[in-house]
């Protein structure tokens, strides 16, 4: 039986929701659409990767969300909702109080995101005390206290007063998650949070995240370069390239059956898994576009083993992909001019 | 107390270095040309070489330079900098009286520095190439590039003497009366609770203190907006702002402790031209400092107070260093002393 007429059931109301984003940076060679027409709904309590090779975007994208684009970032088009906020829109004063209170994020060198002239605990306070959900410093205190031992740093109240540059790097991470999740927010946008950090630590702070969304229920959007830890750890992902997403569906499809070429090729250039019949790594060739002038049609052509003509002139844009055609969180899509149709395949 | 450690040894460890400095004066200053004697007798030439054998005898200059070393370091393991032949006093009782005033002016020149100086270069770099910006560094380079006699008498003439606003020279207005405590006349009206005195050592100082002050200002407000600049760009500041931290207290909280470290060197190394650079101002200014002194020592090659003034310029300057690193341990927690 077909399933696609098969309405799927109403995904519930997105807590953070990015509707067709494009974001100009002002480089030295020119403006650069950094973000060129992002959608992406995270619903409460899920987990979304955004995944691409670095300069695709996926940074400036949170940069966006948080209303933090650095000097010369402008918001061009497109609209950032968030639990109702319409944050594109809202005068800097009340972005300020949602910035670490509904929203939070962290970054992804812990060393140069603490400031190294305060201490720890300090830092994790100033988060509570910006925004005044707890007026008494006592109180405050005691609660920065719990969180840190929360989040897993032993004797807090020694660590309390230490300095970034006398802990261990995940332990630095574990305060810039403290801070993060002082107020309890929503949404928590994590931009390569373990890339500084080496294996063993990367899995415990990863163990650490999947802890907040599950005890907390924070949705969480998880930025990253490695498809495959993503599809470990995200419920859904979207993969980005030149300022686009191109593929995006539940974690498990897009890693175990990718559509685009795009996301193909991302997979073939990781190393093989064990038992995995595959000879090595394979690079993609060529480099990601100039953003300053991307090329016509499809962002990927140049670099594509499927390339056509029809790639070189018109850009494809989300279609759904895979047997299951469905809408909304369940869906998985891909922009590719060479999905097979969903309905042949469906059939087949 | 291990702090209280530290800062003993580095005292103790200037030691030797001002002693290799007072030899060295010692030895300079008598090679300058002219003799002391001439000057101090005239140049009448109605004098007998006996009356110049006997002056030089009794100023122990008829003496090879090695014995008046040996006596000089002697006099100042037992606390004495030795006489003045030019102004007939101990070296030391010059020093104390003429010490207060340029410590007071350098003070005053510091405040102008960092009051003036450090906000400017913070709103030049939160607003690069604003016309605030372009203004700030313009005149900072003008600050720098102009010798501080051309300044003083400038300020002087438009602030002393067309407007009528402040006083030109001097400390303190000679009609007022003033128990001196301390030498520092701020302070001494303070204490004495001497309240036209003590306005009128305000402003007293603001013309000279502006114009010693002037290069200091422009090079703050130039080190400051470029570590500001950088600070500005760093992580720890897009992090305060996700946590809700607002523009201005990132600015201020988190980016300003961190960007003075730069400034606080540059600061430091500037300490001792304050103290020690200031002959200039001092002149313009009828300021009766040490800088005057020392000019008038050495036309007058009063060795023994060239030899004190040094002496006390180069203590003031490790001092001042000191004061410095401890200033800077505690902005950057990554050192200690």
């Amino acid at each position: 039986m077909a399933a696609r007429h098969v309405p799927v059931p109403e995904a519930p109301a997105p807590v953070l929701e990015v509707r067709n984003l494009t974001v100009h940076l002002r480089a030295a060679r020119g403006v650069v659409r950094a973000v060129a027409g992002v959608s992406l709904r995270v619903a409460p309590g899920e987990v979304v990767g955004i995944i691409g090779e670095s300069g695709c975007g996926k940074s400036t994208l949170l940069s966006a969300i948080m209303g933090l684009l650095p000097p010369g970032g402008r918001v061009a088009a497109g609209e950032v909702r968030l639990a109702g906020w319409d944050l594109l829109r809202l005068p800097e004063r009340q972005l300020r109080s949602i910035r670490g209170r509904e929203v939070a994020m962290i970054f992804q060198d812990p060393l140069t995101a603490l400031n190294p002239f305060y201490p720890v605990g300090w830092q994790i306070e100033e988060a509570m005390r910006v925004h005044g959900l707890w007026p008494r410093r006592a109180e405050r205190r005691r609660r920065v206290l719990e969180l840190m031992a929360w989040v897993g740093i032993p004797d807090p109240a020694r660590r309390y007063h230490a300095y970034p540059h006398e802990l261990s790097g995940g332990m630095q991470q574990r305060v810039m998650i403290a801070a993060a999740l002082a107020n309890h927010p929503r949404v928590l946008l994590a931009d390569e949070p373990t890339t500084a950090l080496d294996a063993t630590v990367q899995a415990q702070i990863l163990d650490l995240l999947e802890r907040i969304n599950r005890e907390q229920r924070t949705a969480i959007v998880l930025v990253s370069h490695d498809l495959r830890l993503a599809g470990q750890f995200c419920h859904r992902i979207a993969v980005m390239y030149a300022g686009q997403v191109v593929e995006e569906g539940p974690a498990l499809q897009v890693i175990e059956s990718p559509r685009h070429p795009y996301t193909q090729a991302l997979l073939r250039s990781l190393p093989p898994l064990e038992g995995e019949r595959r000879a090595a790594l394979e690079p993609i060739p060529g480099s990601p576009p100039d953003l300053a002038a991307p090329p016509p049609g499809c962002p990927f052509h140049p670099r594509c083993p499927l390339a056509t003509d029809l790639c070189r002139q018109a850009a494809p844009t989300l279609r759904w992909a895979g047997a299951v055609a469905g809408a909304g969180r369940t869906g998985h899509r891909a922009a590719c001019h060479h999905l097979p149709d969903p309905a042949e395949e469906a059939i087949s | 107390m291990r702090t209280a450690v530290r800062i003993l040894q580095r005292v103790l460890g200037a030691v030797p270095l001002l002693l290799a400095l007072v030899i060295a004066t010692f030895v300079f200053v008598r090679m300058i040309p002219g003799d002391p004697v001439d000057i101090l007798l005239g140049q009448g030439g109605n004098v007998s070489a006996a009356e110049v054998a006997a002056l030089r005898q009794s100023l122990g200059l008829d003496e090879p330079i090695q014995v008046q070393l040996a006596r000089f370091l002697r006099g100042l393991l037992e606390g004495d900098l030795g006489h003045s032949f030019w102004q007939r006093q101990p070296v030391a009782r010059l020093l104390v009286t003429t010490l207060p005033a340029t410590v007071e002016l350098a003070l005053a020149a510091l405040f102008f520095a960092l009051a003036i100086g450090i906000p400017v270069g913070i709103l030049s770099a939160v607003r690069p190439g604003s016309l605030l910006d372009r203004l700030a560094m313009a005149t900072s380079f003008l600050g720098i590039s102009m010798p501080a006699f051309w300044a003083g008498l400038m300020l002087m003439f438009l602030f002393a003497v067309k407007l009528r606003w402040l006083p030109s020279v001097g400390r303190l207005d000679p009609a007022l009366d003033l128990r001196p405590v301390t030498g520092f006349l701020v302070l001494d009206s303070l204490l004495t609770g001497n309240w036209p005195a003590l306005r009128s050592a305000l402003s007293h100082l603001v013309l000279p203190g502006l114009t010693l002050g002037l290069e200091l200002m422009a090079i703050v407000a130039r080190v400051m907006r470029s570590s500001m600049l950088e600070a500005l760009q760093q992580d720890y500041i897009r992090f305060a702002r996700a946590k809700g931290v607002s523009g201005w207290s990132a600015v201020l909280r988190h980016a300003l402790p961190n960007a003075l470290v730069p400034t606080v060197t540059v600061v430091g190394l500037q300490m001792g031209v304050l103290l020690g650079g200031n002959m200039v101002v001092e002149t313009v200014f009828a300021w009766p400092g040490l800088g005057r002194l020392v000019v008038g020592a050495i036309f007058a090659r009063d060795y023994a107070v060239v030899q004190g003034a040094v002496l006390l310029y180069a203590a003031t300057f490790v001092l001042a260093n000191l004061l410095v690193d401890i200033l800077y341990a505690y902005l950057n927690p990554k050192l200690s002393l």
